[in-house]
């Protein structure tokens, strides 16, 4: 066994990366300028765009400058790699952003340094860590490291709309010995939560829809953390009396069950305006308050049809406020963590009406098992389920030494030894063995996707690199005493 | 090691055995006599059944009579027990059974004895084994054995229908420390396949699609195998000329390709219909021939309409006659299993035109992924994708002790060793742990939910009981160590 980790801290691992600090600003500067969002659908299913190409070509040009080789997949994804032979050791990271939103103090695509802060669009999700982890390779390499395997830098270019580029790139090449993925939380997480994305539909023609109330319009707007903040229905009728007495029935059902509900007449009838608000993370829809819900459970109570009823009704009766799946039958509770579903959206057309659910779940309760609970409820009344997306989590074992590892370089970095956790949607689903390894300190603070985006430089971006240079040292130092 | 099981043989287990074929037969005959089919759903979404009800209070009765322990639970399943400590082994059987069909020779609900072979729905799938099982354990009991665990035998209600009974039973009552399920093949299963039926379907409204031709109406006929047998499209043509014209391009294009086509011309309307061929078992896909692949292969030539004609050319680019899903980009093939999808209806009605599908795929390609490959290629079209059910496969350790044990049992009885297998849907799928064991010997016959269903009673019904008695006495001397 090596033991490069001790040479390397006794030496000046540490020095040799704190000089490094204002080159790389400079190039997750280069990284963050280029607007990489996605505005095509390729052939192949995957969300892409000239920018996010430009910053793929950009991210191996800087590999390359650093003295790694590199492989470019058809502008789908690329790597930067040292070493020829051996296991292969692998760091997924992606260069796709988000979109910009509102709110913003800063220009999101130039990157500003304000005293210890980063600021900008893919500062933290997941440009920075893509330039610390090559920093910290680099640096590791420079020192003399010669690593017993393959160090694969991977870049993909999907992860925020569908991660079409990962799973390719597996299909392609096959599973990596051992992964990390840099686009979590520290110290590191052991378990994925699953989730289904579904729409239950309930097929009719609104046209032929039967009844003196109207239900003409019913939207809610849709967040990307879930909770829908704001939703309404708009009911017409010929007769005054019959909109009269919705009316009332959302005052005093307002008033009732302490709703933010409101009716206003407009020219096509009656509006029924529910309000609420997002939750504080996308992974806990009970910290908010969903105004579909409210709305839903409402309407319930007033008659709009036969069809459009049943599925309101259902919705109500099975869902309705409720984020933790009991009256569905779905409830879970478990060591990872508990079962949450979410009422997300509704959408009402020529095709009759359907209700978008999100259920995010430990991957101990199968997604075959959650989906026939609800098939059962569903089937029951008719109703079918479009399927939209299922994600597969995973639960690795704790005491992995691959992952022991990387913990230990945690702790020795930071000084700390907070425990594991459960994370939520990284690359790491569709990466068998795969270890979601960083950069958020702390509990997940939903920064990623918010308004003024930033990272720390020396609380964060230089303790990152240190730890992932420590994490190395250490794979190079014990890689061979991992499969025993 | 294995006292129990030595000092059981020796005191005469198998004649024992033996003895009891007579009764064997007369309990299976009863239990045979009552449909016991699936009749309606009740308020839970459950279907149910009074047969299968009385089916059901039938083999407690019977369980009691043979000195178990028995229990109810509101009609949808129920168990027998002996023991009082000690781990619980427990057996899932079945007392629902599927609808008779046709073709039959014999009575379906009265036991035929002809030979060797007893006749009869259900009598296999899983009459006889439900009896065979209490028979094994009233074997080793009448010999003084004391199980030094608890050994339950379950009788479910749904497992044609759904399997919702052993769900809630697994959810109410936890997994069981060992189980296996005698309702498939010897030697065992140490997996069982994923299985998924979805719908691909082009959201769109027929009645404002303005084309020279239009699918007016289409048909099939399903099986049970997956893949349908016989389809049928019907196309209004703008004028007679374009309709005889549109039907001589069917005739020809069956012809080039090889394909079964039945062309019929009625003023303006075309009717195509395609026979195909049905695959041997349901988890042989690629033995049946897609007629509705066919027609989709037709139809991708000529133009039906904008939103019709992009969800044919998906259609028949990406599946075809293709079974293995690589023009979707998810084939897969595994010891465990090789990914196989089969075109099994097709439907239109106001909401657009959509083709369901039925898939079979290794436990170890997870239908996450499975249809994540889907999504990748129906996103792009627009085109929804409604799930209808999902089967949870699973692998398990070869090597596990329970299931070696089990094996065992299975070659020291039979003489043979062939390997254990990967099998389709049992009630294993929703019991953690659970081994596939018995009880159809040799190559799975697609026996069990056809016409004239029969067993042996010498080579199937007694050697059963003598595997089961010999595995349940090696659990006992083994299950200390595990």
């Amino acid at each position: 066994m090596s033991d490069y980790l001790k040479f390397a801290r006794e030496g000046d691992l540490y020095q040799r990366i704190d000089v490094l600090r204002d080159e790389m600003i400079t190039e997750i500067g280069k990284l963050v300028a280029i607007p990489s969002l996605p505005t095509y659908v390729t052939e192949k299913g995957m969300n892409h765009g000239p920018e996010i190409v430009r910053c793929l070509h950009a991210a191996l040009e800087l590999s390359e400058r650093l003295g790694f080789t590199v492989h470019n997949e058809n502008d789908e994804y690329g790597w930067a790699q040292i070493g020829e032979e051996g296991p292969l050791v692998c760091l997924f990271l992606h260069l796709d952003v988000v979109p910009v939103g509102e709110n913003w103090t800063k220009e999101p695509f130039v990157l500003t340094e304000e005293g210890d802060f980063l600021y900008g669009r893919g500062v933290l999700d997941n440009k920075a860590p893509a330039v610390s982890v090559l920093y910290a390779l680099k640096t590791c390499r420079d020192m003399g490291v010669k690593w017993p395997c393959r160090v694969r830098v991977w870049f993909g270019t999907n992860e925020e709309t569908g991660k079409v580029d990962v799973q390719m790139y597996i299909r392609k090449y096959g599973v990596p010995d051992y992964s990390i993925v840099p686009d979590s939380q520290f110290p590191l997480s052991y378990s994925e939560l699953s989730n289904i994305n579904i729409d239950i539909w309930n097929g009719f023609d609104p046209q032929e829809t039967v009844s003196d109330l109207k239900l003409k319009r019913i939207e809610a707007d849709q967040t990307p953390n879930g909770v829908p903040p704001h939703a309404f229905a708009l009911i017409s009728s010929e007769k005054k009396e019959k909109l009269k007495e919705v009316s009332e029935k959302v005052g005093s059902f307002a008033k009732k069950t302490g709703y933010d509900l409101s009716a206003q007449y407009c020219d096509e009838g009656l509006r029924i305006i529910s309000h609420g608000h997002v939750s504080e993370r996308w992974n806990e829809p009970w910290t908010g308050v969903n105004a579909l819900s409210h709305l839903v459970l409402f309407l319930s109570n007033v008659s709009l049809g036969e069809k459009p009823d049943e599925l309101i009704r259902f919705v109500a009766e099975k869902i309705g406020d409720e984020t933790n799946g009991r009256s569905l039958g779905v409830e879970y509770h478990s060591e990872t963590a508990d079962l949450s579903i979410c009422l997300r959206g509704v959408t009402y057309d020529r095709n009759g009406m359907s209700f978008n659910v999100f259920l995010l779940f430990p991957a101990d309760y199968r997604n075959e098992y959650v989906f026939a609970t609800v098939q059962n409820q569903t089937k029951a009344r008719g109703f079918r389920i479009i399927m939209n997306n299922m994600g597969p989590g995973f639960i690795r074992d704790k005491n992995d030494p691959f992952l022991q590892d990387l913990y230990a370089s945690y702790c020795e970095v930071t000084g700390n030894s907070d425990p594991i956790k459960v994370c939520g949607g990284t690359y790491a689903k569709y990466i068998p063995g795969s270890i979601p390894f960083g950069v958020i300190f702390g509990p997940e603070q939903d920064i990623c996707h918010a308004p003024d985006e930033h990272i720390r430089i020396s609380t964060e971006l230089m303790v990152w690199t240190k730890i992932y240079a420590n994490a190395f040292l250490r794979i190079a130092d014990h890689l061979e005493s991992y499969r025993k | 090691m294995t006292a129990l099981l030595k000092e059981t043989i020796e005191k005469g287990l198998y004649a024992k055995i033996d003895a009891y074929e007579p009764e064997m037969i007369d309990e299976i005959t009863k239990l045979v006599a009552i449909p016991s089919l699936a009749t309606s759903v009740n308020a839970e979404g459950l279907t149910c059944g009074p047969e299968i009800t009385r089916c059901l209070h039938y083999a407690l009765e019977l369980a009691e009579r043979l000195g178990f322990r028995t229990h109810n639970e509101d009609d949808l399943f129920g168990w027998a027990e002996i023991g009082d400590e000690g781990p619980l082994v427990t057996m899932f059987l079945h007392m629902d059974i599927v609808p008779v069909g046709e073709n039959w020779t014999k009575e379906p609900f009265k036991v035929t004895r002809e030979g060797d072979f007893l006749y009869g729905r259900g009598v296999l799938d899983n009459k006889g084994p439900a009896v065979s099982i209490l028979y094994a354990i009233k074997s080793c009991l009448d010999l003084g054995v004391r199980f030094p665990y608890r050994l339950r035998v379950y009788f479910g209600t749904t497992e044609e229908t759904g399997m919702d009974d052993v769900q809630v039973y697994i959810k109410r009552y936890g997994a069981p420390d060992y189980s296996f399920v005698p309702d498939s093949q010897f030697p065992l299963s140490y997996s069982e396949v994923n299985t998924a039926s979805f719908q691909l379907r082009k959201n769109y409204d027929p009645s404002k699609i303005d084309s020279p031709i239009r699918l007016v109406d289409v048909d099939y006929v399903d099986h049970p195998n997956g893949v349908a047998m016989y389809s049928g499209v019907t196309l209004e043509c703008e004028s007679e000329s374009l309709a005889d014209e549109t039907a001589r391009k069917a005739e020809e294009f069956a012809l080039k390709n090889n394909f079964s086509f039945t062309v019929e011309t009625n003023g303006r309307k075309v009717k195509i219909s395609a026979k195909g061929r049905i695959s041997d078992h349901w988890d042989d896909l690629w033995t049946g021939v897609p007629a509705i692949g066919e027609l989709m292969l037709f139809l991708d030539t000529i133009s039906v309409g904008k939103e019709p004609d992009e969800f044919i050319h998906f259609i028949a680019d990406k599946i075809g006659m293709k079974w293995d899903g690589s023009g979707l980009g998810i084939e897969d093939k595994r010891e465990s299993g090789t990914l196989a999808m089969g075109m099994s209806g097709i439907h239109l009605n106001e909401f657009g035109l959509s083709i369901s599908f039925f898939t079979i795929f290794s436990a170890e390609l997870r239908n996450e992924f499975m249809f994540n490959g889907i999504f990748r290629k129906t996103r792009p079209e627009n085109i929804d994708v409604v799930v209808t059910s999902m089967g949870a496969g699973f692998v398990r350790d070869k090597n596990d002790p329970f299931l070696q044990t089990l094996y065992k049992s299975y070659c020291e009885v039979t003489g043979n060793s062939d390997p254990i297998k990967v099998c389709g849907g049992t009630y294993a799928k929703f019991v953690p742990n659970a081994i596939p064991f018995g009880a159809i010997f040799g190559p799975e016959q697609d026996i069990c939910h056809t016409p004239d269903e029969h067993i042996r009673v010498e080579t199937e019904l007694m050697v059963w009981t003598k595997i089961y008695a010999n595995a349940l006495l090696r659990i006992g001397d083994n299950c200390k160590d595990w």
